[in-house]
């Protein structure tokens, strides 16, 4: 069983032990290889290395999200959007590359999403001082 | 001229086939009690400066399961945490000893050493950062007017009235994660690879994927490390989810060299 700890003031997941999903994704075509050695026959494992390779584009993958957007309950949100999360980032110091990449996202950004982002939220103490 | 320690030779290796976990130097110490594929053991074979990592199989073991893929795994893991180790790929399976010398550990032997001498004293991290889907679709909604306006279309209808207005949907949204990605990508690669001996960016293929990174880290840079990335995590926290694994073996740093 994989169970995942973070610590107090983390934002960082730390599975305990890897799971079989991981570990196929992240070793199975990896290593080094002696191709008469290779006797392996996988059994039980080709359905989740497929699935955990499947293509980004696709009809399905549109329904999908399609989907998702139309669930979503929009009375939920908290943090920063990703707005601000970009201009966090123009302020630590990658300033100019943000824009663009924004632009599209913002197309009718209103005045009064800053109510939104005051939900408690954990905070690091640390700020960025640079 | 193999050097087996002939305390830890047995019959059966002899004529049995090995699983091979990968490849240590010889003066390397290996954690004690490792249980390997099949809950068998795992010993050394030392051949010169080399060693391998070996268990012995009956030749009726079945060796591609979800069980022997996790303890491959946790074996190179384990030994990783402690001292540098060539993975081989999962499923490596010499016929006997004597082939498994002569191909494992004879043949290559310069690069073997090199490669773990470049190794020596680092450890394998893996960092996965995923957007959490609904807060970015959220800030979609809220952000791109022609994402408002579709979702108002759908909503209330089923997928066949409104296939068209959700594929468009769909696809304007897939289209704003790949808008996004790069930028978040390289923030969370810069956080990270000053800490590093390497860093190897992975193919990712999920929409929702920022970046999937091996990072190489010198022990006495772990905790240097750890704190850039819960740095970057800290900023991008609330739409982005960040999970380290790791120690683990150098798989991301093996091979095609």
């Amino acid at each position: 069983m994989t169970t995942t700890t973070r610590s107090q003031g983390s934002y960082v997941d730390r599975p305990s032990s890897s799971s079989l999903a991981d570990v196929v994704e992240l070793i199975l075509d990896k290593g080094l290889v002696i191709d008469a050695y290779i006797r392996v026959s996988l059994v039980g494992i080709e359905i989740l290395t497929i699935d955990a390779r499947i293509v980004i584009a696709s009809v399905d993958t549109y329904l999908r999200f399609a989907e998702a957007t139309n669930r979503l309950d929009l009375t939920q949100q908290g943090g920063k959007d990703l707005t601000e999360l970009m201009e966090g980032m123009t302020e630590s110091g990658s300033k100019g590359k943000i824009g663009g990449a924004v632009e599209g996202v913002k197309d009718a950004l209103t005045p009064d999403d800053d109510d939104q982002e005051k939900k408690p939220a954990p905070k690091r103490e640390k700020q960025s001082s640079e | 001229m193999t050097e087996t320690d002939p305390s830890q030779m047995t019959e059966q290796r002899d004529i049995g086939p090995l699983y091979v976990y990968g490849i240590v130097a010889a003066e390397a110490d290996l954690p004690p009690e490792l249980l390997g594929v099949e809950e068998r053991s795992v010993e050394a074979i030392m051949y010169g400066p080399l060693a391998a990592v070996v268990t012995s199989l009956d030749s009726d073991d079945e060796i591609g399961t979800p069980d022997n893929l996790l303890a491959h795994t946790s074996v190179l893991d384990v030994i990783g945490s402690h001292t540098a180790v060539l993975p081989m790929a999962f499923g490596t399976v010499a016929p006997s000893e004597t082939d498994m010398v002569e191909t494992v550990l004879e043949v290559h032997q310069d690069d073997h050493l090199a490669a773990l001498q470049r190794l020596e004293g680092t450890v394998q991290f893996t960092v996965r950062a995923r957007y959490l889907r609904d807060e970015v679709l959220t800030d979609l909604v809220e952000e791109n007017s022609s994402v408002a306006r579709l979702r108002e279309i759908i909503a209330g209808t089923t997928e066949d009235e409104t296939r068209q207005e959700r594929i468009q949907l769909g696809e304007q949204i897939v289209q704003a994660f790949d808008r996004i990605r790069p930028e978040h990508a390289d923030q969370i690669f810069d956080a990270v690879h000053p800490t590093a001996e390497d860093v190897k960016e992975r193919d990712v293929g999920q929409v929702e994927d920022v970046v999937e990174l091996a990072v190489l880290v010198a022990h006495q840079n772990i905790t240097i490390f750890e704190e850039a990335l819960e740095d970057v995590a800290s900023q991008l926290h609330s739409r982005i989810d960040f999970q380290l694994l790791g120690p683990q073996a150098p798989y991301d740093f093996v091979g095609d060299e």
